[in-house]
């Protein structure tokens, strides 16, 4: 067993040499530890924070914010072990679509290098480390059995269906997993692992011709944040694994040799960042029979969700089909069934006069307002730079400026439109769609006055990948084009991002990346 | 107060209310209309009262509204038709009107502003 070191007890000038090493300890950094800990080679993991959560550290990630309404970047992310798992996640999981990867016509700069297919042999593993139990999703339906008696709504043929999402749990605890407790101990008893807390990273140095990282410059981080001893690692491999802001953060400030910063002879590093907006209240959904089914909305949990009888614990969504999307050329969406809404007079008139002339009774209608989840389309200006203003270890700190085009408010509300469709066409009941131009789904997102409001704060994109390091940062690899030994791990190389939470998604990614480095470390 | 006294006023009360759930039934508290151009369309409604209130904000919807146009749009729709077959047509071939926000099949949203026109 290897206990965790603090980096502050290291001797100055102290110069480790891994075969490999991991920047940040999240959970894409701990996956990765964890698939290689069995592996022959030496590895060190280095976290900024500590095991708990430490304000000073956590507000060296504090940046400035352009553009539209966006989450303060030191609230969305935390410095400690287990990153953000710790209580800025939710548990939602759901595994990218098909269509995710494909290079879309109507999608500029779509297309991952590789399809789904790629993922597929890593989503169990993924499943297993997120603890969301059986994989179920979009199978859920079939799973549900006598011991529970919910229904799926029975929209009709139409564009719009109902997928689920299954969520994190650590069994018999507060979902969801916390990486940073849940996995210490595999961590710490992982022989060829030695994980650094309090070991912030500054620099990362190229070789003269710029085709290798020969160093990393480490600084151990002190109490009020600032830098104290200073120590460095020569490692074969480097993974980048601290998160889409910092990843491309580091990238770019380490500029000493190229000067556009590593990896970015083409611009790219930084650019196409991504979330998902929440915004909420999207539509009013009225259901003519009566209450919907806890499978989409259960008072009982904080998350609406409903444990079904294989013990899987699911929420089901609303999702546009894949055949809907390509004809429509929309992006992904997944819409939620939020809280239960009273009509005004001129609502529930609404209401009943179209359930009377389709022969419905509404009598026992109920109301419900919907929120969502959607897919931005890729945009290079929504982008993270450097500011001038530096952090407690003399790093740049980041700037990021944040769009949202009308252009990704119109295509979802397409989504909305064709579900209140299919729920007239099945006589099931009718929608309300609340917002028309970009200042309502705006209005949408801010609504709720608190700050992490309006966002999945699911950082995506500035180190995308693409085979051609003209138009990505990172090859089919996740190796840094140009670079032979970096590569980076996370959702920062989502080139297209889907509707769906990021989490498992970039676990499988990670495991398929361990494989990788298995073979070019040995 | 005498038990019979209090099984007597029940009853009436349990009385009126069936006269009353049947008189609903029967229509005979409905608002009365006079004839008028419309009826031959309004007469699909089942309920022209809740019809008129959803056309307030049908209306709203229908950019130069004219009832005469609404009617002759509507009377081939409805001529072999019942509003329920017609608006589930509609709602099939995505033939959909949003009126303040509410996604309503064509007819409906037409019929709710012509009975609201002739309220």
């Amino acid at each position: 067993m290897t206990a965790f070191l603090d980096a502050r007890s290291l001797p100055d000038g102290t110069q480790l040499t891994p075969d490999l090493a991991i920047i940040g300890g999240g959970p894409a950094g701990i996956s990765l530890a964890l698939a290689l800990a069995d592996s022959p080679f030496s590895i060190v993991l280095l976290e900024s924070g500590g095991l708990d959560f430490e304000q000073p550290i956590q507000n060296l990630c504090k940046g400035a914010e352009t553009g539209v309404r966006y989450t303060p970047l030191d609230q969305n992310r935390l410095r400690m072990f287990g990153g953000s798992t710790a209580n800025h996640w939710g548990g939602y999981c759901r595994p990218l679509d098909a269509h995710d990867f494909e290079t879309r016509s109507w999608v500029p700069h779509s297309g991952w290098p590789f399809g789904i297919e790629a993922l597929k042999p890593y989503f169990p593993r993924a499943q297993a480390l997120v603890e969301a139990g059986p994989w179920r999703y979009d199978d859920t339906g079939r799973h549900l059995n006598g011991a529970y008696d919910g229904t799926v709504m029975k929209l009709g043929r139409g564009g719009v269906y109902t997928s689920f999402f299954q969520f994190s749990k650590t069994a018999g605890d507060t979902p969801p997993t916390w990486f940073g407790t849940r996995y210490r101990g595999e961590i710490k008893a992982a022989a060829r692992v030695q994980t650094y807390l309090h070991a912030g990273v500054t620099a990362l140095r190229l070789s003269h011709d710029a085709r290798r990282i020969v160093q990393l410059d480490v600084a151990a981080i002190r109490g009020a944040g600032g830098a104290g001893k200073r120590f460095t690692i020569r490692p074969r491999f480097t993974v980048l694994a601290c998160g889409a802001i910092e990843n491309a953060r580091m990238l770019l400030a380490s500029n000493d040799v190229a000067k556009a910063g590593v990896g970015n002879q083409n611009d790219m590093v930084g650019r196409f960042f991504a979330d998902h907006p929440i915004p909420r209240d999207v539509a009013t959904m009225v259901l003519f029979g009566g209450p919907v089914s806890t499978l989409y909305w259960n008072a009982n949990d904080v998350n609406k969700t409903t444990t079904i009888a294989d013990g899987s614990v699911v929420r089901a969504v609303f999702s546009p089909t894949p055949g809907f999307l390509r004809e429509q050329h929309l992006m992904g969406s997944l819409t939620t069934v939020e809280d239960p809404v009273s009509l005004d007079d001129a609502g529930t008139a609404a209401v009943v006069a179209t359930a009377q002339a389709l022969g419905v009774d509404a009598g026992s209608a109920h109301a419900y307002t919907l929120g969502v989840g959607m897919e931005l389309l890729p945009d290079p200006d929504r982008r993270l730079t450097l500011s001038g203003e530096r952090d407690g270890l003399g790093m740049p700190r980041p700037a990021l400026n944040v769009t949202v085009s009308d252009a990704d408010f119109l295509l979802y509300r397409k989504v909305l439109r064709e579900m209140g469709r299919q729920l007239l066409a099945s006589k099931l009941g009718m929608l309300k769609l609340n917002y028309r131009d970009h200042d309502g789904w705006m209005h949408g997102m801010t609504k709720d006055k608190q700050a992490l409001a309006g966002w999945g704060n699911h950082h995506l994109g500035t180190t995308r990948m693409s085979a051609d390091p003209k138009s990505g940062v990172v090859d089919a690899d996740s190796k840094v084009h140009g670079v032979e030994n970096l590569f980076v791990a996370g959702s920062s190389v989502f080139p297209t991002y889907g509707a769906s939470n990021p989490t498992m998604n970039l676990l499988a990614l990670t495991l398929r990346l361990a494989d990788h480095l298995k073979a070019v470390l040995a | 107060m005498k038990r019979r006294s209090l099984l007597a006023g029940l009853g009436v009360l349990v009385a009126a209310a069936a006269a009353g759930g049947a008189a609903w039934k029967l229509r005979l508290f409905r608002k009365r209309y006079p004839p008028g151009p419309y009826d031959d369309v309004l007469g699909k409604l089942d309920d022209r009262e809740w019809a008129a209130k959803f056309g307030e904000t049908a209306v709203t919807a229908l950019t130069r509204f004219a009832p005469a146009d609404a009617a002759a749009a509507l009377r081939p729709r409805l001529a072999h038709d019942s509003l329920q077959k017609v608006a589930l047509r509609e709602a099939e071939a995505d033939r959909l009107v949003e009126a303040d926000g509410w996604l309503a099949p064509e007819s409906v949203v037409l019929i709710a502003a012509l009975a609201k026109s002739a309220d």
